[in-house]
C-alpha cells in the first residue's frame, strides 16, 4: 500500500510537470490580461457639477486585475477538466487520483502565481498612474504602499482567488462530467436565489462579513478542500460509467 | 462601453492561450513561456520596492484646514470682508475656506452705473455702498471652498470676467472647467477584516463615499456712496 501510495504521488508529479510545460501558454496568457488591466483605467468614481465646474473623482483598485485573474483561473480549470486535455493523459501511465492531483497542482500554481501577479500589479498601476496624470491630478493618500497593507492585500487576494480557483475546478469537472451542467448550474443558481435568496446571501456574508483574517482563512482553506474533495469525489463515482 | 470591449479583449485572449494549449499550437517554449512569466513578476517587485522613489511633489496632498465648509451664503461675511480689508487687488486666502480669486479696480466716468450680470445663478452679486471711495469701484470674486475626494482645489476655481466700459459693468462666466483626481487605492478585500488598512484610501480617510463640497461664488462691489445704480434684469444685494 505504501508502494502504491509513493507511486501515485510520483505519478501525479509526473503529470503535473507534463501539465504544467502544455499549459505554460496559460502564463503569457496572465501577462497579457494584467497588462490590459493596466491599462483599462479606474473604475467607479464619481462626477459632480455646480455652474461650470465639474470633478470627476476615479479610483484605481486592485479589483479590476482580480476580475481578470479569476476568468483567467476559470478558463484554466476549465481547460484542465475538458475532454480534449484528458486525451493527452493518454501519453502517461495515470489513474484519475493522480490526474486530479496534477490538475489541482497546476491550478494552485497558476492560483499562486496569479494571486501574487494580482497584488504587486498595485505597485506597476501607481508607476502608470503617476507618469500618465497631471501634476496634483494623483491623491497621495493610499498612493504609497506599506508593508502591511501589501501582506494583507496579498493575503486577502489569495484566500479570495483560492475560493474561485476550487469553484472553478469543481464547475470544470461538473461540465466534464455532462454538458447539461453548463445549463443546469446558473439555472439552479438562478432558481435558488429567486426561491430562497436569503440562503446564498448568507452563503455570501459568511466569508464577506468575516472580520477576522485567520477566521477567514480557515473558513476559505475548509471550502476549498471540501470543493476540491467533492470534485475528485463526483468525478470518480459518476465517471465510472461514463 | 470601453470597459466591456476589454473584457471582451480579455477573455478572447485567455481562451486563445487555452486554445493553443488544447491544439498544441505552441506560441512559445514552455521554457520561453516561463521565463517571461518570471521576468513579469521581477517587474512587478522592483515596481513595488522602488515606488517610494517616485517624488510626492507631483501629488495632490488632502486638505488639512479643519475648515467650516460654508455651504450656504453668507453676505455678511463677505460685506465684512469687503468693508474691512478687501477687496484688495489679486488673490487672498481668508478663514473660513474663503478664498479670494480676483480682485480688479475701474474708474468711473460717470454718475449713474449700469450692471450688466447674467442671472444664471452662479453668483452671488453684493453692492457696498462706501465713502471712502471716490470715482472708483472696487470688484473682487469670492469663492467657498470647492472640495472633492479630500482635495480643497478652491483656490483653482477660475473667476468671472468683470470689465467696465461707458460706466457698464458686464459680468462674463469664467471658462468651463473641469478637474480630474484619481484615487490610488489598496486592495479592496483586505478592509474587510479588523484594523484593515488596505480598503479604500477615502474611508481610510473618513471620506466616505468620496463627499464633494461644491461652493459658491460671489461677486463683491464696493462703489461709492452717490452712485446711482441701473441694475438692469441683473439681481444684486444692495447694502
Amino acid at each position: 500500500m505504501f508502494s502504491a501510495e509513493t507511486d501515485l504521488w510520483a505519478v501525479a508529479a509526473k503529470q503535473y510537470l507534463y501539465k504544467l510545460k502544455s499549459h505554460s501558454g496559460f502564463a503569457l496568457g496572465f501577462v497579457a490580461t494584467q497588462i490590459i488591466a493596466l491599462f483599462s483605467g479606474g473604475i467607479g468614481g464619481f462626477s459632480s457639477s455646480g455652474s461650470n465646474v465639474m470633478v470627476t473623482v476615479t479610483r484605481y483598485t486592485s479589483a479590476v486585475p482580480f476580475i481578470y485573474t479569476s476568468i483567467w483561473i476559470f478558463v484554466l480549470a476549465l481547460t484542465l477538466t475538458g475532454r480534449s486535455d484528458e486525451k493527452k493523459d493518454f501519453s502517461l501511465v495515470a489513474n484519475r487520483t493522480s490526474n486530479h492531483l496534477a490538475n489541482i497542482g497546476v491550478l494552485l500554481s497558476a492560483w499562486l502565481y496569479g494571486g501574487v501577479g494580482t497584488t504587486l500589479l498595485m505597485g506597476l498601476q501607481r508607476w502608470y498612474l503617476y507618469f500618465s496624470s497631471e501634476q496634483g491630478e494623483v491623491i497621495a493618500n493610499g498612493f504609497y504602499l506599506t508593508g502591511r497593507s501589501l501582506a494583507l492585500a496579498l493575503a486577502a487576494i489569495l484566500l479570495y482567488l483560492l475560493l474561485l480557483t476550487a469553484a472553478s475546478y469543481l464547475i470544470g469537472v461538473l461540465i466534464r462530467i455532462s454538458y447539461l451542467f453548463t445549463v443546469l448550474l446558473p439555472a439552479v443558481l438562478f432558481a435558488w436565489a429567486r426561491l430562497n435568496g436569503n440562503a446564498l446571501q448568507r452563503i455570501g456574508t459568511f466569508f464577506l462579513r468575516e472580520p477576522s483574517l485567520s477566521l477567514f482563512a480557515l473558513k476559505v482553506l475548509t471550502a476549498a478542500l471540501v470543493l476540491f474533495g467533492f470534485s475528485v469525489l463526483i468525478s470518480s463515482r459518476l465517471e465510472v460509467n461514463g | 462601453m470601453v470597459s466591456l470591449i476589454l473584457l471582451v479583449l480579455i477573455i478572447f485572449l485567455v481562451l486563445l492561450s487555452a486554445k493553443a494549449a488544447i491544439f498544441r499550437v505552441k506560441l512559445t517554449s514552455w521554457k520561453t513561456g516561463a521565463v517571461l512569466a518570471g521576468v513579469y513578476l521581477v517587474i512587478l517587485l522592483l515596481s513595488v520596492l522602488f515606488l517610494p522613489l517616485l517624488p510626492s511633489g507631483k501629488l495632490a496632498e488632502p486638505a488639512v484646514h479643519s475648515a467650516q465648509l460654508t455651504s450656504s451664503p453668507d453676505p455678511k461675511v463677505l460685506f465684512r470682508l469687503a468693508a474691512e480689508e478687501s477687496p484688495g487687488l489679486g488673490t487672498k486666502a481668508y478663514p473660513a475656506g474663503i478664498y479670494q480669486n480676483s480682485g480688479q479696480e475701474f474708474t468711473l466716468e460717470g454718475a449713474t452705473l449700469h450692471l450688466k450680470i447674467p442671472n444664471n445663478g452662479n453668483y452671488i452679486v453684493l453692492v457696498e455702498k462706501s465713502d471712502k471711495l471716490a470715482g472708483k469701484i472696487k470688484a473682487a470674486t469670492f469663492v467657498s471652498t470647492y472640495e472633492s475626494a479630500g482635495i480643497d482645489f478652491t483656490a483653482r476655481i477660475a473667476p468671472p470676467f468683470i470689465s467696465l466700459q461707458n460706466n457698464t459693468l458686464t459680468v462674463e462666466p469664467g471658462l468651463p472647467q473641469r478637474f480630474t483626481f484619481k484615487v490610488a487605492e489598496n486592495s479592496p478585500f483586505g478592509s474587510q477584516f479588523k484594523g484593515g488598512k488596505t480598503g479604500r484610501a477615502m474611508e481610510e480617510l473618513g471620506y466616505s463615499n468620496f463627499s464633494s463640497t461644491m461652493g459658491w461664488q460671489a461677486i463683491c462691489l464696493v462703489v461709492p456712496k452717490d452712485l446711482k445704480i441701473d441694475k438692469g434684469n441683473s439681481f444684486v444685494i444692495v447694502q
